[in-house]
């Protein structure tokens, strides 16, 4: 089967008034039709970026040195602003982080909604509007002609999340990217709202793009999953053999950190140090001041990606056969 | 306590509307022919007959007033309307796009704002021709700058917000953002800029008028009517102070109704 979305060798760049940084080095995965795949890593990895890049809204300072992504085929790198437009919001669409400002304060929400369908179709007011309630059903908006009319400040957190869902999920779009979709709601709602992801990777041919820092929330979600650290892919493969076998120390701790009934009375686990800021990466593995299984190698070069059974790929020299020489 | 923060809008909206209403009754009804000459009741006291008195023609100085109205209004909307559409097409596409635009833009508009405004509107005039067309376009003109500054700041501060990238990621392009997503929510400060330059404007028109540039006869003008009064400023001064107080009373109005207006949107912010 051929990928929905290939990302192959992708470089991202920031122009800093220090310099040029590249924040996100050599990043490959492909999205296959209906996969799920989540991206998992500490804040300031490349995860959003990574997403602002497949969705062709990288920040003005930011931009692809080197790489190429693809999707259903055709490279994305050099689309014309009109075609970029015919594929958002249609093909290709993404939910934000923050339903407070993900929302226009001053429109109603069924005009929001409605808003992806008069630009994507032809369809009349009134079949809009029906689109609309249907797809506000669907995401477990309760009141949906009450709703129709309301603005986004009367709407709850979790609500107002969904109306980002439903927006998304309108004009069936082939992939969707979620960006850190249930980071800023409380628990009890982030499990409503995985619950709802659930249903739609059952009822929708959707592929989606899963970005977390949560690996607990990653795992009820995705097939597949990408570990990111400081810009750099370090560990991907299916989500129950990940998480079974972490093969990366960072993976590892990653792991080692989920809070869990079994660890009930004892001191959670964290990671020692920080994530190296952009300016900061030096050459070598950028976890190895972090990392307990430290090599020499590991402050000279980034590791080789080497591959096991199943497609599960690790960059960490510990994995390094005999006679690879560095 | 909410009273008294909304008390300067509550009274610039009674100045405007008074005056307002009086523009509206107008269209239709005048106690006199504001332009019949009654030689015989020249210069006459405010009386029951003659509410403001007679000029020095004996025309009825509260028919004129009223008719003058119109022409305060008309020129205040049509010059707001004329600095507002081109003040949001250069502060709008200075403040969304950036770079080199914005660049470029704000150095015109500095240009303008390095002299002022009523000279240029002189000069305009003087140009052209005086007259009511020409005096709104070069009032228009003038008040580009103010409404450009404060469209731009509210597109520079809106365009980063998340809804904005969300509209793009639903495949929304730069005018429909402009226009749909982001000037909904920079309505409020419009509307002060609006009121301001309407006040200003009416302000602008009276000065022009009174040095013989602005509205020429038989448009009727409230700054000509306080040129005509001048010579009888001793003899009946209650033409002067009449008129005058009506430019003030609408100029005042407007400016509490700006600045209500702010304190209201400020609150909510």
């Amino acid at each position: 089967m051929a990928p929905l979305l290939s990302v192959q060798a992708l470089d991202v760049a920031f122009q800093l008034p220090e310099g040029e940084f590249l924040a996100l080095e050599n990043i490959s995965f492909h999205i296959y039709p209906n996969e799920v795949v989540g991206i998992v890593g500490e804040s300031g990895c490349g995860k959003s970026l990574t997403s602002q890049a497949i969705m062709g809204i990288l920040p003005g300072v930011a931009s692809i040195k080197h790489g190429n992504i693809s999707f259903q085929g055709c490279s994305l790198n050099d689309l014309s602003s009109r075609e970029w437009q015919e594929l958002r919001g249609n093909e290709l669409t993404m939910i934000f982080q923050e339903p407070m400002t993900s929302l226009n304060p001053v429109l109603t929400i069924g005009r929001q909604i409605a808003e992806v369908l008069k630009k994507h179709t032809s369809l009349s007011k009134i079949e809009r509007k029906q689109q609309v309630i249907k797809t506000m059903n669907e995401v477990g908006l309760p009141r949906a002609e009450a709703l129709w009319k309301a603005y986004p400040h009367q709407l709850s957190g979790g609500m107002r999340q969904r109306v980002s869902i439903a927006m998304a999920l309108i004009s069936r779009p082939k992939l969707m990217i979620a960006d850190e979709p249930t980071t800023a709601l409380d628990v009890t709602i982030q499990s409503q709202i995985l619950d709802l992801f659930q249903t739609i990777k059952q009822n929708h041919s959707t592929s989606l793009l899963f970005i977390s820092h949560d690996l607990g929330v990653i795992q009820a979600v995705c097939d597949q999953v990408i570990v990111m650290y400081a810009g750099r892919i370090v560990e991907q493969g299916k989500v129950e053999k990940l998480i079974s076998e972490p093969k990366h120390p960072y993976t590892q701790s990653l792991i080692q950190s989920i809070p869990d009934a079994t660890k009930r009375g004892q001191r959670l686990y964290t990671i020692p140090g920080t994530v190296p800021h952009l300016q900061e990466r030096q050459v070598g593995c950028p976890f190895s001041n972090r990392c307990t299984y430290k090599l020499k190698q590991c402050e000279t070069s980034f590791p080789d990606t080497y591959e096991f059974d199943d497609g599960h790929t690790v960059a960490c020299h510990l994995f390094a056969k005999e006679g690879d020489g560095n | 306590m909410i009273k008294k923060h909304r008390l300067p809008l509550y009274i610039g909206l009674t100045f405007v509307s008074i005056a307002f209403i009086m523009m509206l009754i107008s269209l239709f009804y005048t106690p006199y022919d504001p332009n019949a000459i009654d030689p015989t009741n020249r210069l006459a006291s405010p009386s029951l007959t003659h509410l403001f008195g007679t000029d020095n023609f004996g025309r009825d100085i509260f028919s004129r007033v009223m008719e003058g109205a119109k022409t305060a209004f008309l020129i205040g909307t049509v010059a707001a309307s004329i600095g507002l559409f081109l003040g949001f097409l250069l502060g709008a596409s200075a403040g969304y796009f950036g770079g080199w635009i914005d660049e470029l833009t704000m150095r015109f508009i500095d240009a303008m704002l390095a002299f002022p405004g009523i000279l240029l509107a002189i000069m305009l005039i003087a140009v052209f021709e005086p007259g009511m067309k020409n005096t709104v376009i070069a009032l228009g003109i003038m008040s580009i700058p103010a409404f450009a500054r404060i469209i731009r700041s509210s597109f520079i501060q809106y365009k980063s917000y998340d809804f904005v990238k969300a509209s793009i990621a639903k495949g929304g392009g730069a005018i429909h953002i402009m226009i749909k997503h982001i000037l909904p929510n920079a309505v409020s400060p419009i509307l002060v800029a609006a009121s301001l330059s309407f006040s200003g404007s009416i302000l602008a028109e009276s000065g022009l008028s009174y040095l013989g540039l602005g509205v020429q006869p038989p448009d009727p003008s409230w700054g000509r009517m306080l040129k005509e009064a001048q010579p009888y400023i001793t003899s009946a001064p209650w033409y002067v102070i009449i008129v005058g107080m009506v430019i003030t009373i609408l100029v005042l109005g407007f400016n509490l109704l700006s600045d209500g207006l702010r304190d209201v949107h400020d609150k909510k912010a």
